[in-house]
């Protein structure tokens, strides 16, 4: 019996230690979105991590993060009628309804579940079942294993270095009607645009290399994307393409999800609400707060992590 | 041995680095239909917009290449737009925005001629001299650029040269010479 113990021991220690090597999330960067305030929405499909130092609400959503976390929250999560192919982990309130979770749900207080089968429940305190199956349940306390409080400084300290650098002097701006191009020349480039020269871009095309980054720092405190098509030509990768909206109170994101990419790059609003509608962002989202798709019914928008373009 | 490892490794860091540049998000080349019709095939990889701006497909466009009547002989034009690629006609060396040369093929008439152009009677037995002074044109040092001249009632004007494509780069074609103004 002792060594039945042991073993069970052993497989789970060394399960979770390659577990933790696997899903090491060293910046808040490693993250498709986080919302420092709250992330919340419906209509969702996104590949990657999703994080908020506060509450976390979904449904009828999709999150692939197979083997590392999905949804992390310093607050309260609840997931409605989605499947999400990853773990989840909550230091708040953890209620999961008609949802298949295929990995653990950790809390250190009680997971609620109905109609939803899970993989493995971590919680000190246990978890309420009805209608619901759970492979196996630990009752191990839960560790912070990522310090969501630091995330939220760590994204408005990146916002203000970027919006502190000066335009690069010899980055080339192409005009053509309603339609630029911005083809960099340096190894990092910097460019500044107002918000009403944004809004009034149909078509923005980034020319760069795989060595090339773009800071793209955009001065108002109400940004909108609405169908503004951008194409990335050469080898630079999206991840190192950074929208800064440094002053930005509100940023709206609409109808960009039939394109290539939708918004390639990593999206930063420390002090703004970003809301997705029918939108396609290919990087990450970091704000104060998000809203996916809460304006129409059946908008839908798709979140990717694309560090690096498959060629 | 360690020269043996040293090679190795830099033949795998040199393989690494020509399959990144191999890499465009779109490229314009001429091909031809089943009746040896030329066309303009634009492939676009699944990271761009531009075929679907253009033909309303994700991936490829195929474009007619119109002909003009007066291109087929060995007359004083013709001789001197095939002697003049890379000389007289050549880029400026500005890139073009792409949505520009789009406008272009979606609301023009337009002939395209690359080195293998049915039309080039005069150079053809030169034709690799031909494809090299082709390739001046394009100040990325693309391999097989592609030359565009907009066209009205099917009359070739080389005063209407327009663009140079170069792989996924477009620039301005000019014609540097005052001889047929």
């Amino acid at each position: 019996m002792k060594k039945a113990l042991v073993f069970t021991f052993l497989v789970g220690l060394s399960a979770n230690s390659f577990a933790a090597e696997k899903c090491q999330v060293k910046s808040v960067f490693n993250m498709v979105a986080f919302g420092s305030d709250y992330v919340k929405g419906k209509n969702l499909n996104a590949n990657g991590s999703i994080a908020s130092g506060n509450n976390i609400q979904l449904l009828n959503s999709e999150i692939q993060n197979s083997d590392c976390r999905a949804l992390s929250s310093n607050g309260n999560v609840t997931v409605d009628d989605s499947r999400i192919n990853g773990s989840i982990e909550s230091f708040g309130k953890l209620v999961i309804n008609k949802t298949e979770v295929k990995g653990q749900v950790r809390s250190p207080n009680k997971i609620e579940l109905r109609d939803s089968s899970v993989g493995i429940v971590v919680s000190p305190k246990g978890s309420t079942l009805v209608n619901s199956t759970r492979e196996r349940w630990w009752t191990s306390s839960l560790i912070n294993s990522i310090d969501l409080n630091k995330f939220r400084n760590d994204v408005a300290s990146e916002s203000k270095k970027f919006a502190a650098q000066p335009k690069s002097e010899n980055l080339k701006l192409i005009v053509y009607k309603e339609n630029l191009t911005l083809s960099l020349k340096n190894k990092d480039n910097v460019v500044s645009l107002n918000s009403d020269q944004l809004a009034k871009i149909k078509n923005l095309e980034i020319r760069g290399d795989v060595e090339q980054t773009l800071v793209i720092n955009v001065t108002g405190e109400t940004i909108a994307l609405d169908q503004n098509v951008i194409d990335i030509s050469g080898d630079i990768e999206p991840f190192n393409i950074v929208w800064n909206f440094h002053q930005a109170k509100s940023v709206v994101i609409s109808e960009t999800s039939d394109q290539a990419l939708g918004v390639p790059g990593r999206i930063l609003a420390p002090n703004a609400n970003v809301k997705l509608e029918n939108a396609l962002v290919s990087g990450g989202i970091y704000a104060k707060s998000i809203d996916f798709n809460v304006a129409g019914e059946n908008n839908s928008s798709k979140l990717r992590e694309i560090k690096y373009l498959d060629k | 041995m360690k020269k043996l490892i040293g090679l190795f490794f830099k033949s795998c860091f040199l393989f690494v680095m020509l399959q990144g540049a191999a890499f465009a998000n779109y490229e314009i080349n001429e091909a031809w239909s089943t009746d040896n019709r030329s066309q303009i095939k634009v492939e676009c990889s699944s990271y761009t917009n531009v075929c679907k701006q253009l033909c309303n497909n994700q991936k490829v466009c195929v474009l007619k290449n119109s002909t003009c009547k007066d291109c087929i002989s060995t007359g004083v034009k013709m001789t001197y737009l095939f002697s003049s690629f890379g000389k007289d006609l050549n880029s400026n060396e500005d890139e073009v925005s792409i949505y520009e040369f789009v406008d272009f093929l979606i609301n023009d008439t337009f002939i395209a001629f690359s080195p293998s152009n049915i039309y080039n009677q005069f150079d053809s037995a030169q034709s690799d001299a031909l494809a090299e002074r082709f390739k001046v044109m394009c100040p990325n040092k693309f391999k097989t650029p592609i030359a565009f001249f907009k066209i009205e009632n099917r009359v070739l004007d080389i005063q209407n040269a327009r663009y140079v494509t170069c792989g996924d780069s477009v620039y301005r074609l000019e014609l540097k010479s005052s001889l047929l103004e």
